[in-house]
């Protein structure tokens, strides 16, 4: 079971922030996601506008492609925490997911 | 009438403290009954004393562990080991346990009724309605530290990992700080020394705005990721 696949899938990127030590990402209904690690994304596009296609979490990162084929990849390598936390989502009813 | 059981009369119809009362007599008394039956009268003392305790230090632990409890802590179950570990007698401890889970239950009510009382204060003052939430106005870590709840949040709500596993509390919805933008404060269970981040073996605080980024609790600005999760410390 993956929840923020549950809550990302086909939802689509309405802004993205880059804070000071964290990336903040809304989507169009209204959901937050703030990610915490090194993130690298496979080519030099905005994702605004895109449509999640599949979210992939394993032991080692927190994959999300979009339906341009653009891929945001997180690690999740214990080297790479910068605090307890790796990730945090807030879904658009509230639900809260952390990692 | 003799031999009517029925000690008090509630004039309203509408029942009230007097059948509670009646209740909570019969309850007591088909306890010290099988108490009684099973460890005779000096059993009875026993669980009489145990209940004592229990009773007061249920409402201590309640107060003063408010956080681990929060965070799902069994302080009862240590506290029943530590009982056996003295031990005490079978009756003692069933009365510790009776008397443990009173207190609890006390100081929840003392904490509701604190609550609606001002909730229905505050909707006086001002044209907003005030919402009832049942959301503490604070909770106590181990060392005595208290960590405000924002005003008007509710909960306790559940944080998940993505498999759905519990691993921490939240309460939402309020709107604390100075700038009233302190929307939600999560209690989290410990976390590892891992990367950067020293690890929380007690855990960890952190307040976020309604989207979800943290805090600062006092100002309510905008916190960096770095500078947003407060350690709990134990107390010891």
């Amino acid at each position: 079971m993956n929840k923020l696949n549950d809550w990302l899938l086909d939802n689509s990127v309405k802004g993205i922030e880059f804070l000071e030590d964290q990336i903040h990402i809304n989507f169009v209904d209204g959901s937050n996601l703030y990610l915490y690690n090194p993130v690298a994304i496979s080519r030099n596009d905005s994702i605004v506008g895109c449509k999640v296609l599949q979210v992939i979490l394993s032991n080692e990162s927190l994959k999300i492609l979009f339906e341009t084929g653009l891929e945001l990849k997180m690690s999740l390598k214990d080297k790479d925490y910068r605090g307890p936390e790796a990730f945090s989502f807030r879904s658009s009813n509230g639900e809260i997911i952390v990692l | 009438v003799k031999g009517n059981p029925i000690k008090y009369k509630d004039p309203t119809g509408y029942g009230g403290v007097g059948d509670a009362q009646l209740l909570a007599d019969r309850v007591r008394e088909a306890t010290k009954s099988d108490v009684t039956k099973a460890y005779g009268q000096k059993g009875w003392k026993d669980y009489e004393k145990g209940e004592v305790i229990g009773l007061v230090t249920g409402v201590i632990d309640s107060v003063v562990y408010a956080l681990p409890k929060a965070l799902g802590k069994d302080t009862l179950s240590e506290r029943l080991e530590q009982q056996r570990e003295n031990k005490k007698s079978a009756p003692y401890i069933q009365g510790y346990e009776e008397g443990y889970r009173a207190g609890e239950t006390a100081v929840a009510a003392v904490g509701t009724v604190m609550g609606t009382a001002k909730a229905a204060q505050l909707a006086t003052k001002g044209p907003k309605p005030v919402p009832v939430s049942g959301a503490p106005d604070f909770v106590v870590g181990p060392d005595g530290t208290t960590y405000p709840v924002p005003r008007g949040a509710t909960g306790p709500t559940p944080v998940v990992n993505p498999s759905g596993k519990r691993t921490g509390t939240a309460y939402t919805g309020g709107s604390g700080g100075a700038n009233g933008q302190v929307d939600t404060v999560r209690l989290m269970d410990p976390t590892p020394p891992r990367g950067n981040s020293p690890g929380y073996p007690n855990g960890y605080v952190k307040y976020e705005n309604a989207s979800g980024q943290g805090v600062n609790p006092h100002t309510g600005r905008t916190a960096p990721n770095s500078q947003s999760h407060h350690p709990i410390r134990s107390g010891e």
